[in-house]
């Protein structure tokens, strides 16, 4: 039974998740499918695991995988280690990305592209390709030229901190994209530019898992399908719709959550 | 000079049997006072100094050499051969210095001999008396922009002994300069000694860089005693790297004289095998409206270890003070170890200080991020050390130090 045959980009059975700190569980069984090319979106409750489903899917130590199986792109990626997701095209957008003072916004992002293209068996991205990559990239999502001479993340705003990892993301072109909260933090313009980002990416080979709780972003990346994420698993899956639903009436009256 | 505290090295702990011996003892550099000085530093092994565990934070300040109970002050009176009418200037050893200026060096810098009778602190005459090298230098104001360049270029130390360069550095009113200590290297491969005794005097709104980069080289003693007197509206800025050798001892006295003088730091440590770092630093606010802002940055790997021992001290009157002080070490080896002390004493009520220090291994979240977008272990860890370490190399001014202080972090 392996995802290899189920044509599925991620596959999540029945996963259960703990911190690695003192053992308490926060993923309670949670089973998630998406196909490739297709876009799904996750919304719950504040503290319902939304982030830590993000982390344990890109393979962040503080969590350890206590059963069930996560497949991507037809291999199961629950023991491999989080360079090893990443260079298979696994890609984590964080809710609060880390400033790191001294490391360069874009010689950060090189280092990143060249060690995906390692594992594909490429050589290093030239100077020229690199330019093209990146100018592409910022003028799609509407970055001025501060972005290249900055350090990664360094005294950005929320909002800019955002919109590069979207950047980051247009540039590494993964197979799946976990988006969380991409939209927190961002005024209806830069909201609108992230948008169009995350649409740039989507193709028939690629797939987006987008955590969000605002139906404000869902009406400009439509998703295939939205789950409700509650107490560590999933208790309700449906189309677009769901999320109208959700905003007008909240999470209560969804059973489980 | 003779009122006020003493220049360069607080010499209150300083016994008087010292300062008397001292005084008999007529300070000339003479090839005659050789054996003298030979005994001294004799005098000074027996002692068991240097050593990595003496005085952890005082070894820097020659004092407690002396004061300590028991020991007999290593002078000897003027040998009987040394003539009496010899002039007490001490020379100048051009060998071991040399200075570079742009356009006309010869407008822009007076050097002059000093002389033993200008001085009127024991300490400060002794230290200057065994140094070996030995440099004045007067830069004038310069009416424009003009910068100074002063390159002090230490001669490799001699194998198994010590060799003290001092340097005192006057900058006239509103004139600008850039010191520059460049590496010292240590002379065939057993233990010597390096010591720099740097003494500068800024003038009002003068402006200097003191500019230092010091890689490790195995089996090399470090160390330095650097005083600083600003006075109104002047501006200090000190940028080192160290790499810190067998030992390395720093002691850096700046003292805010005049009102509106600030001075800034930027020091990195990046220390490997068994090397050891410790800096004493004190900051005297003694003028209102100054400002200090002092950050360092800390690498330790392997067994090494790292202290700031950080006094600011802001006197009754200092108002308007700024002062920063700020210590992060990253502990990237199994038995390294780092230790801040930074400390505050405060007599005036307009103050605005923050201080802290920080020592801990690499934050998990920031590895995590790296290795989430594909970098290795090895790469997402070495990009982390280098970031932490860039912004310390950023402050530097473009030149050789700047080139040696960023080569410092390598795999
Ligand atoms: N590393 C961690 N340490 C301690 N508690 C954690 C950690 N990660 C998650 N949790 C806890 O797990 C629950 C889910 O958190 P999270 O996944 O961030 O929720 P969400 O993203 O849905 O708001 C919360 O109660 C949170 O406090
Ligand atoms: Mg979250």
């Amino acid at each position: 039974m392996s995802a290899q045959n189920s044509g599925a980009m991620l596959k999540i059975d029945d996963l259960h998740a703990t911190l690695v700190s003192d053992g308490t569980e926060i993923l309670k069984g949670l089973s998630l499918e998406i196909g490739r090319g297709e876009v799904h979106a996750i919304m719950g409750p504040n503290g319902s695991g939304k982030s830590t489903l993000s982390k344990v899917l890109a393979g962040h130590p503080a969590y350890a995988v206590s059963g069930g199986t996560i497949g991507f792109d037809g291999r199961r990626i629950e023991e491999l280690g989080p360079t090893e997701r990443a260079r298979a095209g696994l890609f984590l957008s964080f809710q609060d990305p880390i400033e790191v003072p001294g490391l360069g916004n874009l010689d950060f992002l090189r280092l990143a592209l060249d060690s995906r293209r390692e594992a594909e068996g490429r050589s290093p991205v030239s100077d020229a390709e690199f330019a093209e990559l990146v100018d592409g990239a910022m003028s799609l999502l509407k970055m001025d030229d501060r972005y290249r001479t900055r350090d990664l993340n360094s005294g950005f705003s929320g909002g800019e901190k955002k919109r590069n990892e979207i950047f980051q993301m247009a540039v590494l072109k993964p197979k799946l994209a976990i988006l969380d909260e991409p939209d927190s933090g961002l005024d209806i313009d830069a909201l609108r530019v992230v948008a169009e980002g995350i649409n740039s990416v989507r193709s028939p080979e690629r797939s987006i898992l987008l955590i969000t709780h605002y139906q404000r972003l869902l009406s400009e990346v439509k998703p295939d399908a939205i789950h409700v994420l509650a107490h560590g698993r999933i208790v309700k899956s449906g189309g677009p719709e769901l999320a109208l639903e959700l905003e007008r009436s909240g999470y209560d009256w969804i059973e489980g959550a | 000079m003779a009122n006020g505290p003493a220049l360069g090295w607080n010499c209150r702990a300083v016994d008087a049997r010292l300062r008397e011996a001292f005084e008999a003892f007529d300070a000339a550099a003479d090839p005659e006072w050789s054996p003298v000085r030979q005994a001294a530093f004799g005098r000074l092994r027996e002692l068991g100094i240097p050593t990595a565990r003496h005085e952890a934070f005082t070894y820097a300040n020659p004092a407690p050499w002396f004061g300590s109970a028991g020991a007999e002050p290593f002078f000897a009176p003027a040998p009987p051969s040394a003539p009496r009418d010899r002039s007490p200037a001490l020379p100048v050893c051009p060998n071991a210095l040399c200075m570079r200026f742009p356009g006309d060096g010869e407008n822009l810098l007076e050097e002059e001999v000093l002389r033993a009778e200008a001085l009127t602190d024991p300490l400060e005459l002794l230290a200057l008396s065994f140094a070996d090298d030995f440099l004045h230098v007067t830069v004038p104001s310069a009416g424009d922009e003009a910068l100074a360049r002063i390159v002090v270029a230490p001669l490799p130390a001699p194998e198994g002994r010590r060799r003290t360069t001092a340097v005192r550095v006057k900058i006239a009113p509103s004139a600008r300069a850039e010191l520059d200590v460049l590496p010292a290297a240590a002379d065939g491969d057993s233990d010597s000694w390096r010591h720099l005794s740097l003494f500068v005097e800024l003038g009002a709104g003068a402006r200097l860089d003191l500019v230092r980069a010091q890689p490790a080289p195995r089996d090399l003693v470090v160390t330095s005693s650097v005083a600083v007197r600003q006075a109104e509206g002047s501006v200090l800025r000190v940028r080192e790297a160290d790499g810190g050798g067998r030992l390395a001892r720093e002691h850096l006295e700046i003292h805010l004289d005049g009102p509106g003088a600030r001075c800034d730091l930027r020091s990195l440590a990046v220390l490997r095998g068994e090397s050891e770092l410790h800096r004493h630093v004190e900051v005297f606010h003694h003028a209102p409206a100054c400002s200090s802002d002092q950050l360092y940055r800390q690498i330790l790997f392997d067994s090494s270890f790292a202290s700031v021992d950080g006094t600011v001290r802001v006197d009754r009157g200092a108002d308007g003070t700024e002062s920063n002080q700020l210590v992060r070490s990253l502990l990237l080896g199994e038995n390294c170890a780092a230790a801040g002390k930074p400390q505050l004493l405060i007599h005036a009520d307009d103050v605005q200080c923050d201080h802290g220090a920080t020592h801990g291994p690499i934050e998990e979240s920031e590895l995590f991020y790296l290795l989430s977008r594909g970098l290795s272990p090895d790469e997402a860890r070495l990009a982390l050390i280098r970031g932490f370490a860039q912004e310390m190399v950023d402050a530097f001014p473009e030149g050789e130090l700047k080139t040696v202080a960023g080569t410092q972090v390598r795999p």
